[in-house]
């Protein structure tokens, strides 16, 4: 039986900017899963230059859950304009850069990772509320917070035929799940979809994107994956 | 002068009356609100706009004597040998030289270029997004301008701007003894941002910003490695018995630093100290009690 960490990450707003957006700053509902890496690199203090090795070749499993509802708004940035600034940063002039940003946000991360130094660290650190940098989402103005939910002993269920109810968010390119396994036929959902990074090289060269599907309002969605997980408390959850 | 070792968390409160503590440039220049929620935002940059310029004022960061400012208006350079173009010759040579001379890239980070690549420095000290702790409403006003839209007019134009009557603005920062490692932050230039948060934002005076008035700061200190509680500006409270909307003075309403006291009490062991600041009109308040500052175990007054 394996076990995966469980924990809460919010802050007041947050921004993980679309890489094909580069004018108009836009945000994705959830932070890739490559962010969370940095994320946890950061609460670990893993170097900014060094701590995708850690994450290399399939070690680390993430599952994220929205736990409040996503909240889009823009805010207005009143920003230095590079082109004409000195060094970058003797203001000639400014440009003035509408962000969206999202709002109230809290997720929670199903954490797994090979490395037993890495996820024993990261189960101290989360327990007794440490982070060697500061933590932010997405942009260093979010700083955020966390909670350690706990540690769960995790069952993986192969060749699933049933429906179930899954709480995280679901990845539909892959062999264990398209969307044709996804009952869209509940009344009460909103179904988005998001194309984000899940895999990077440590020169920062994205190897694998995934396709996401989430419920806005962070329900559970009925789908019928070959392969899920599922946690000693019934839930059950499909990990990136 | 010592490199920062310890964890602190920043809460800074302050307040505005009858003016724009923070316009929006796309949106006529309002004050930004929230619209969901009518609460007042405040941009991270704004406040360490505040801090820089006081540093640049009346601090001797000018640019002489190896103390300078990286981000900075060239409107505020004073003379024409500062922003020579041998000086940022200088500067774009040698990041550590920018490191040992310029404080705001040793407290907030900064990115330098070089020919073909550039420098991160990651700030020790980050600032979230400055929130009014109770709803605002927007007032527009409306005014007789002092001169003529254009030449040869023998009327004057007139003015309209968007006010807040008055915001209770809160921000929470942290600073980092880790990322100090790697921008040499010293104890020294702490001390110097928070005279900046204190004395800048009573500084600010220009007819947006005139009035704004320093009500509250916190530093609280850990000695327990790595460890922070997060957040802390949430747990301070406004109770008013008006509506939110119709607070307009300080005496309108108290602070409840219960869940405060309380969540310092419960980390007692990792909490070394806390320094503050604090306006003498605002009152706080302890379960039900009014409670003064300096009473309490652990609090000591900065001086500036």
């Amino acid at each position: 039986m394996d076990k995966l960490l469980l924990f809460d990450i919010w802050a007041d707003y947050a921004h993980f900017k679309k890489y094909y957006t580069t004018t108009s700053p836009l945000t994705f509902a959830i932070p890739p899963k490559t962010t969370l890496y940095g994320i946890v690199g950061a609460i670990l203090g893993l170097d900014k230059e060094e701590y995708l090795d850690y994450f290399q070749d399939g070690k680390c499993n993430i599952g994220i859950e929205i736990k409040n509802p996503i909240k889009k708004t823009r805010i207005n940035l009143n920003l230095i304009n590079t082109k004409s600034a000195k060094l970058m940063s003797r203001i000639d002039n400014r440009t003035q850069i509408k962000t969206e940003y999202l709002k109230d946000v809290r997720y929670r991360v199903y954490f797994q990772h090979q490395d037993d130094e890495i996820y024993n660290k990261l189960k101290k650190y989360l327990f007794e509320h440490k982070s060697v940098y500061s933590i932010s989402l997405g942009l260093s103005e979010n700083l955020a917070n966390f909670e350690f939910i706990g540690e769960y002993e995790v069952a993986e269920i192969d060749n699933n035929e049933d429906w179930i109810d899954v709480a995280s968010v679901l990845r539909v390119d892959s062999d264990y799940l398209s969307k044709g396994d996804i009952d869209f036929s509940q009344g009460d959902r909103e179904y988005y979809s998001d194309k984000v990074a899940l895999e990077m090289k440590p020169d920062r060269e994205v190897t694998d994107y995934g396709q996401i599907i989430f419920e806005g309002n962070g329900k559970s969605i009925r789908a019928k994956p070959k392969k899920y997980y599922e946690l000693e408390t019934g839930d059950k959850c499909l990990l990136l | 002068m010592s490199t920062v070792d310890k964890r602190s968390e920043l809460v800074f409160l302050y307040d505005i009356k009858d003016a724009n503590p923070n316009g929006d440039p796309l949106d006529a220049d309002k004050p930004r609100i929230d619209e969901e929620t009518g609460i007042n935002l405040v941009t991270d940059v704004r406040l360490k706009r505040t801090i820089r310029d006081y540093l640049f004022d009346y601090k001797d960061y000018n640019g002489k004597d190896g103390k300078d400012i990286f981000v900075r208006e060239i409107k505020n350079d004073d003379g024409s040998i500062q922003d020579g173009k041998m000086r940022a010759k200088d500067f774009k040579e040698d990041p550590e030289k920018v490191l040992e001379s310029c404080i705001d890239v040793r407290l907030f980070g900064g990115v330098i270029p070089l020919s073909g690549d550039s420098i991160t420095y990651t700030g020790p000290v980050q600032f979230q997004m400055g929130r009014s702790l109770h709803k605002v409403e927007l007032e527009y006003i409306k005014g007789t301008g002092a001169f003529a839209s254009g030449s040869g007019k023998s009327k004057k134009t007139f003015r309209e701007e968007y006010v807040v009557p008055y915001s209770l603005i809160g921000f929470y920062g942290i600073v980092n003894e880790n990322a100090a490692q790697e921008t040499e932050l010293t104890e020294e230039d702490v001390d110097l941002l928070i005279e900046g948060m204190w004395k800048g934002t009573k500084n600010l005076i220009t007819r947006s910003k005139i009035g704004q008035t320093p009500r509250l700061l916190l530093r609280v200190n850990y000695s327990e490695e790595n460890f922070f509680i997060g957040e802390l500006k949430n747990y301070i409270k406004l109770v008013s018995e008006k509506r939110e909307e119709e607070i307009r003075d300080v005496d309108d309403y108290k602070l409840d630093i219960t869940a405060l006291i309380n969540i310092l009490k419960s980390n007692d062991d990792k909490v070394e100290s806390v320094d503050y600041l604090v306006n003498p009109r605002v009152d706080f308040v302890n379960d039900g009690d009014e409670v003064s500052l300096k009473d309490l175990d652990k609090f000591t007054e900065i001086e500036l």
